[in-house]
């Protein structure tokens, strides 16, 4: 009897000793700075710290690891920081310090590694496109196409005249007010033209001629003419555009903090990112 | 052992029962429950690509980011604990506004206010929602500690008026289509106006009876608080500058009409009853704030604990030159 008694206080001290981890610093008591009779310890500045900032240093500084892990920096990337750099500074001239210190940059080199990291994200999410080509075309069935649009129907009629005669489309589209530009892009589920729009740009072949989709909201008139269906054909393309969604930008966050086995070993912490940044949450 | 069992068969069925229900309890319980780590003794706070960031590391690199900003909200509230007390009005006060600034977060974002009311109470140095009042409180007594600096440096408060000539002014407007050929009626009224102020009609009764601005009509003409640098247009801005306390201007032309203009006060006692007084004093002396936070601190008495880096960075931070 005294035994089973054992067993079930046992149990019950298993129930009082599991709780939710807390990373402590070392020396916690430490003093760091006394004003009257209040101290402040090494602990209550730790807590602010990470109640306030932690969250977002620790998705910054995980997704820094990352980048370290798979993508390298490059000489096109450094120059094209530095050739954004000048830009910026042609811009700014005298103003350029005080641009620098409105924008949190203690100096010029900060602002360069900040744009190289930007650069580092987007082919990070680039290769994540790459990585799911598969399914990412099932799910976003790019095309390439051309668009422009017009509220003027005879505007319309008189573009699609020049179209078909082979005018290049981006002058067509200035010289009769096309309020699309006329490049080329590309086009997904994601993209948020009309269903007639997306109707053409999904069934019609890179032979179709310009198609135009008559009004049927009594203002808007489109022209549409596909240049590439197989997205394998425009796999740069493809994944550039892709990279920009945010949606994607997303899943290839979640995927690569999968990846590199992100794991929070402190309860706050991970409540926090929790409540703010849940998807960067992918502990089991 | 298995006899007794047999014998009290039910009794241990029971027991196993129980057994079975509390480890099931416990492991439940548990099953959500953050697991720690530790690397070398010290605590992990995460760990990516096999990489562990101790709290230490972590406290040491986001210090080196915002910690002098955690710092000086940690010595502010330190110095607001201990220079003034917690009367009951500020208390009161406190719960009122915490219900108001409550009430107007849960309009503005709806299920998602305390999220946001907790990210604006984490800029200044709090961790919960609950700590609002505590805020509020701590809002009041650091503006009284402001007041008190003022009293003792009255020379500042001297300076600003002298700079800004900061009054209480009311006017009358007679609404003019153009001003520059007033119609008779429009004539009319400023005769009117002008008989019953030699009547010794008050200045605002005529104001409300008579005045076309009705926003400040209703206030008996009253336009609250007026420096040299508030936004009136510049025929009725250089009309009120040139006034001593209760004078009344002639009629100013502007293209709203006709003005007389009154400067009710340009007394500091009545001053400093307004808000807008205390608020355009601190924008004047944008560091008058840390300074007054850093004299009744160094009162207290600050101990930095050897680390002459922090005393310069905080001294730096609060805008104190040495």
């Amino acid at each position: 009897m005294k035994k089973i008694l054992l067993i079930i206080a046992s149990a019950l001290l298993l129930l009082t000793g599991c709780s939710d981890a807390h990373a402590k610093v070392n020396n916690p008591t430490e003093e760091i700075i006394k004003i009257g009779n209040k101290s402040i310890t090494k602990e209550e500045v730790y807590n602010n710290l990470l109640t306030n900032y932690g969250s977002y240093f620790t998705i910054t500084d995980a997704t820094d690891k990352i980048l370290d892990a798979e993508i390298e920096i490059t000489d096109e990337m450094r120059e094209e920081a530095n050739s954004a750099i000048e830009t910026y500074k042609a811009f700014y001239l005298e103003q350029w310090e005080e641009f620098l210190s409105y924008y949190g940059y203690s100096n010029e080199d900060e602002f360069i590694n900040s744009i190289i990291r930007g650069e580092r994200l987007t082919k990070l999410t680039e290769n994540y496109v790459y990585d799911q080509w598969d399914d990412l075309m099932d799910s976003y069935n790019p095309k390439k196409a051309i668009v422009l649009s017009f509220t003027d129907s005879d505007m319309a009629n008189a573009a699609l005249v020049e179209l078909k005669k082979g005018t290049d489309p981006q002058e067509v589209a200035t010289a009769y007010a096309s309020s699309l530009s006329g490049s080329s892009e590309i086009i997904t589920s994601e993209s948020t033209y009309t269903t007639d729009v997306m109707a053409i740009v999904n069934t019609a072949s890179i032979n179709d001629d310009y198609a135009m989709i008559p009004s049927t909201d009594g203002v808007t008139t489109y022209i549409v003419k596909v240049e590439e269906t197989d997205p394998n054909n425009i796999q740069e393309e493809v994944a550039s555009s892709l990279a920009s969604y945010d949606s994607i930008q997303i899943a290839a966050d979640e995927y690569y903090f999968r990846k590199y086995d992100f794991t929070i070993y402190d309860k706050t912490l991970y409540d926090d990112i929790k409540a703010n940044y849940s998807n960067y949450v992918v502990q089991k | 052992m298995t006899n007794l069992i047999k014998k009290y068969w039910f009794v241990s069925l029971v027991v196993i029962f129980l057994f079975v229900i509390i480890i099931y309890f416990v492991y439940d319980t548990n099953k959500d429950t953050l697991s720690g780590k530790k690397v070398d003794g010290n605590d992990v706070v995460y760990t990516i690509n096999k990489i562990d960031k101790t709290a230490d590391e972590l406290y040491t690199d986001l210090y080196d980011k915002y910690g002098i900003a955690t710092i000086y909200n940690k010595l502010e509230q330190a110095v607001a604990n201990q220079a003034i007390e917690t009367t009951e009005e500020m208390e009161t006060i406190a719960k009122e506004n915490s219900q108001t600034i409550i009430s107007n977060f849960e309009s503005q974002y709806g299920d998602t206010y305390e999220e946001q009311l907790l990210s604006a109470l984490k800029q200044v140095g709090y961790s919960k929602v609950d700590d609002l009042e505590t805020y509020l409180i701590q809002i009041q007594k650091i503006t009284l500690l402001f007041e008190n600096y003022l009293n003792d440096n009255p020379e500042l408060v001297q300076t600003y008026i002298d700079e800004k000539s900061p009054r209480i002014v009311s006017h009358i407007l007679i609404s003019m289509e153009d001003p520059n050929n007033p119609t008779q009626e429009e004539l009319d009224i400023v005769k009117k106006v002008e008989e019953e102020l030699e009547a010794g009609e008050d200045f605002g009764v005529v104001a409300y009876n008579y005045s076309d601005d009705t926003a400040s009509a209703q206030l008996n003409g009253s336009l609250g608080y007026a420096t040299k640098d508030t936004q009136f247009v510049p025929e009725f801005l250089e009309a009120m500058l040139l006034l001593e306390e209760n004078e009344v201007s002639d009629w100013v032309k502007t293209n709203y009409g006709y003005h007389l203009i009154k400067v009710d006060s340009t007394s500091l006692k009545e001053l400093e009853l307004v808000d807008d007084f205390y608020t355009d004093i601190y924008s004047y002396y944008p560091n008058m704030q840390s300074e007054a936070i850093w004299e009744k601190a160094n009162e207290l008495g600050i101990d930095f604990k050897g680390n002459k880096e922090l005393e310069i960075k905080l001294k730096k931070y609060l805008g104190i030159s040495e």
